[in-house]
């Protein structure tokens, strides 16, 4: 077994309660007992700066007879991922709740319960999360005697649980169908004349039951075209983090060429889905002349995908051990005259607009989150950077061909709105400029691995820079050419989080911009949360405000 | 304010400059890029049966069965995504992806394909072997002249099973075992 | 004679609601695309509206998960007659790769009575645009069914 500094500080420091179980270069696999994982989870959050990714729980019976969550931790600043399992006995399937330490744990916790049955005690919000509002209880999809096509009867009158708002307030409702959202979401805003006291929020409109697929229907090279298709803008992400989580689990070595063609997808990928976000978010404040703009901007770059890939969104060449498909002829050259057409036209596009007194208006000031809040509940992606957190996969935890490639990670420190969309836009020409470089360097040689078996048994974990922040995906081989677990973890899962913060003291008008910021993908969460009521949430603003708001929504 | 004067003029300077893009679409074709992986097109008379589409597709949209001495293929082209790997996997390149993106159908039935091929059964037992495309295949491919014995060559029309249950009983016959 | 007009009518300015039944938002991003200046449905007169209510057509994308189907009904039902349904996308039209999940349906035409499949994953913004021009009997249909008996 390979050493690893941290590792061994671990079981120095506390090697009594928490056992290294398996040490790579860039992950640490570790085991708590039941009763230590809070004092555990302390340790490793305020010792070794740990940023909590995401719970997986799995059904283990089979295997070791028991049920078992694992803790996924970042330690960015060590380029190290570390893995805390805990093993739940199935006769009491309780685990205590971190997420009084760690307010981002919330929403695992709870689709840990829902998915597998193990009972987070001491949570703060134990209502359901994920499964449907008419699923029956007591049924836990991702365990092991559940067949991933059953489909049970509706609970009849079923309804989604939702807080009762506060006295002397009434309930500005929105959602599922909206006019400005894209994905069906529920929202409810509590408000009290001039006041909003409250919002509750019931989500998962998406929730396809895509890791339960991944597990029993489809084997390992299917399993990169279903995660294509669980978002409609960063699919290739998640088929990239799927094939490299598998391949750092069978210990797979893609071939140079492969990693770079993923990172050329990869930030072509990010180059339209910014330029689709600044389209969307001035479609939000009613600026539609640049929504327009932005995605005439954007349209040869589908083109191009297209020309490249065989589809304008999905582009189908991940597989396990690398791409299925070179670039055709003529690629670099085409590829080369379309971003440098992007960058001149961004460029005059940002120019005209930053000198924009009333979108400079919309944006600054509004939505704020500060470093400390974003630090706590774990944001990832642009909203973090736009806060002053210095975070970004492809830095941290290089992955592909970024461990080779120059470039910078933006920040900016205002942590408004406009501090977001210039992260995004300094993101949009760094991307152009990663993706001359990748072109540049793209050694020749084969594309894809000659991959025999994948052994079982075999952890691996991973994590991609969507556009919109960190996906992480983990994997545990099994037998049979299928995963016994397949964990994903999507940015918006931890950012929509920070929602109520960024909402605090601002009007409704504001909200949906605010909430756009965070370029959330309700798709991608897919298991979207429930997020705390903070009452307290004030802000006085006029009736008329309101009414106009409102009103200005069915244009 | 001057600045904002400026960046309107700007902004309309910017959208000026961009002219009038729309295509002529619907009245002018606007074809896909060469590569562009469309609806799938099957081989009728390449195809021979063997599977390897059906154990690739993701959304699992081909379907085998076997039954009165004819091997059903059915594809079920409304759940295509177009990823691919059925063309990718056939060993007789009979499955392509064209151009066509126009596949609009108020029925769903417009979108399937059926294939109905010729079975070999075992003579002894009736258990289906192939279809009858897939052995000719393998004929063609073993070498001229066979290096078999006439027994041998008799076989080929047997299961695996009966194979194995003929091959013992010569064997105990000749005392080999 | 009144039906006769009102169905000239119809056809000749469509207004569409966009609703997104649980997809994974591909087809939904291309519809918004149909919006933008390279394909620009609106100068056929085809408009994104706010409300189910002012809607002719329903556009209509994802498997269908289980949490949003009644809230589709409710949808459905709203849309004044005549309406016209139409399943954008390939999970849409026959459930797509989660076609058998526990959580979705299957696909549209197992909630809804369905006028026009348009099939892509996801089907290209000229695609989209051809498909309700279909619906609208404007343009032949292009596929059919296809079958081989061998002899």
């Amino acid at each position: 077994m390979s050493s690893h500094p941290i590792a061994e500080r671990i079981t120095r420091e506390v090697g009594g309660k928490v056992t290294i179980e398996q040490v790579t270069e860039d992950i640490i696999f570790a085991a708590v007992s039941r009763d230590n994982l809070v004092e555990a989870t302390q340790y490793i959050r305020d010792q070794l700066g740990g940023r909590f990714i995401i719970s997986a729980g799995t059904d283990k019976r089979g295997l070791s007879g028991c049920y078992e969550v694992s803790d996924i931790f970042g330690l960015d600043r060590d380029k190290t991922f570390l893995r805390l399992r805990t093993e739940v006995e199935p006769t009491d399937p309780r685990i205590d709740s971190i997420t009084s330490l760690i307010p981002g744990a919330n929403w695992s916790e709870r689709e840990v319960r829902d998915m597998i049955g193990v009972e987070p005690v001491g949570h703060p919000d134990p209502r359901r999360l994920v499964l449907p509002d008419d699923w029956p209880q007591d049924l836990y999809p991702l365990r092991k005697d559940f067949p991933y096509n059953r489909r049970p009867e509706p609970v009849p009158e079923a309804r989604p649980n939702l807080r009762r708002p506060p006295e002397d307030s009434s309930v500005l409702p929105i959602g599922p169908f909206f006019p400005t959202l894209e994905e069906p979401v529920f929202i409810n805003l509590f408000v009290n004349g001039e006041q909003i006291v409250g919002m509750d929020y019931r989500g998962f409109f998406n929730h396809r039951g895509v890791e339960k697929m991944g597990e029993a229907a489809l084997t390992y090279n299917q399993v990169p075209f279903l995660a294509e298709r669980i978002c409609g803008i960063c699919g290739f992400v998640h088929s990239t983090g799927y094939c490299q989580a598998v391949e750092v689990a069978a210990e797979i070595q893609v071939p140079a060429r492969a990693r770079y063609l993923r990172s050329l997808l990869l930030e072509a990928e990010r180059i339209h889905s910014h330029l689709l976000w600044t389209g969307l978010a001035c479609h939000f404040i009613g600026f539609d002349t640049l929504f327009m703009q932005t995605w005439r901007i954007r349209e040869p770059l589908m083109w191009l995908m297209e020309f490249i890939t065989g589809n304008r969104k999905t582009y189908g060449m991940n597989l396990i051990g690398g791409v299925s498909r070179d670039l055709p002829e003529g690629s670099e050259a085409r590829l080369l005259t379309v971003i440098d057409k992007i960058e001149k036209e961004a460029t005059a596009a940002v120019d005209a607009i930053l000198g924009d007194g009333s979108l400079r208006a919309r944006l600054q000031g509004s939505g704020v989150l500060s470093r400390e809040e974003a630090q706590a509940i774990c944001v990832v992606g642009p909203t973090a950077r736009g806060s002053g957190v210095a975070i970004d996969a492809r830095a941290d935890h290089p992955y592909a061909a970024y461990g080779e490639l120059d470039f910078q990670v933006c920040v900016e420190e205002g942590g408004d709105n406009w501090a977001r969309t210039m992260v995004r836009i300094r993101e949009l020409m760094e991307s152009i400029q990663i993706v001359r470089q990748v072109l540049a360097r793209m050694p020749k040689g084969p594309i894809l691995a000659e991959v025999k078996d994948i052994p079982p048994k075999r952890e691996g974990l991973t994590s991609v820079e969507a556009p919109r922040g960190e996906v992480h995906h983990y994997v545990l081989t099994g037998t049979g050419q299928q995963a016994y677990r397949w964990r994903l973890r999507a940015p918006s899962y931890a950012n929509l989080q920070a929602i109520p913060t960024m909402l605090q003291g601002m009007t409704i008008a504001d909200a949906p911009i605010t909430i756009g910021s965070l370029d959330p993908c309700f798709s991608c969460t897919e298991r979207v949360a429930v997020i705390d009521q903070q009452s307290g949430l004030t802000r006085v603003y006029r009736q008329e405000e309101l009414l106009e708001q409102y009103r200005g929504r069915f244009r | 304010m001057f600045e904002n004067v400026i960046s309107e003029l700007k902004e309309v300077v910017f959208c000026l400059r961009a002219g009038q893009v729309t295509l002529g679409y619907p009245f002018q074709p606007h074809p896909p890029e060469p590569g562009f992986r469309g609806v799938p097109r099957l081989d009728m008379q390449k195809c021979i049966g063997c599977g390897a589409c059906a154990n690739a597709c993701a959304p699992r949209l081909i379907t085998l069965s076997d039954r009165d001495g004819y091997r059903t293929l059915e594809f079920d082209l409304a759940r295509c995504t177009n990823c691919a790997r059925c063309r990718d996997v056939c060993p007789e390149q009979a499955l392509t992806m064209s151009q066509q993106f126009e596949t609009a159908a108020p029925s769903l039935r417009d979108l399937r394909i059926t294939l109905q091929l010729r079975l070999v059964s075992c003579r002894e037992c009736g258990a289906v072997i192939e279809t009858q495309r897939m052995a000719r295949k393998v004929l063609d491919k073993l070498p001229e002249p066979l290096g078999l014995s006439p027994q041998e060559v008799s076989w080929l029309d047997l299961c695996l099973d009966c194979k194995r249950t003929r091959a013992m009983a010569e064997a105990v016959l000749a005392k080999e075992v | 004679m009144t039906n006769r007009l009102l169905n000239w009518c119809f056809k000749k300015s469509i207004w569409v609601y966009h609703a997104n039944a649980g997809s994974c938002n591909g087809c939904d991003i291309e519809i918004l695309d149909v919006l933008t200046p390279y394909y620009d449905c609106e100068r056929f007169g085809i408009k994104l509206v706010h409300t189910p209510r002012h809607a002719d057509a329903l556009l209509v994308t994802g498997p269908v998960t289980r949490q949003v189907r009644e809230r589709l009904l409710r949808l459905y039902e709203a849309v004044p007659d005549p309406k016209l349904v139409i399943a954008v996308g390939t999970c849409a039209s026959g459930g797509g790769i989660w076609f058998d999940s526990y959580a979705t349906c299957g696909g549209l035409d197992k909630v809804l009575p369905v006028n026009i499949y348009i099939p892509g994953c996801p089907p290209r913004p000229e695609a989209i645009l051809y498909g309700v021009a279909e619906a609208l009997g404007l343009v032949p249909a292009q596929v059919e069914a296809q079958t081989y008996v061998e002899a």
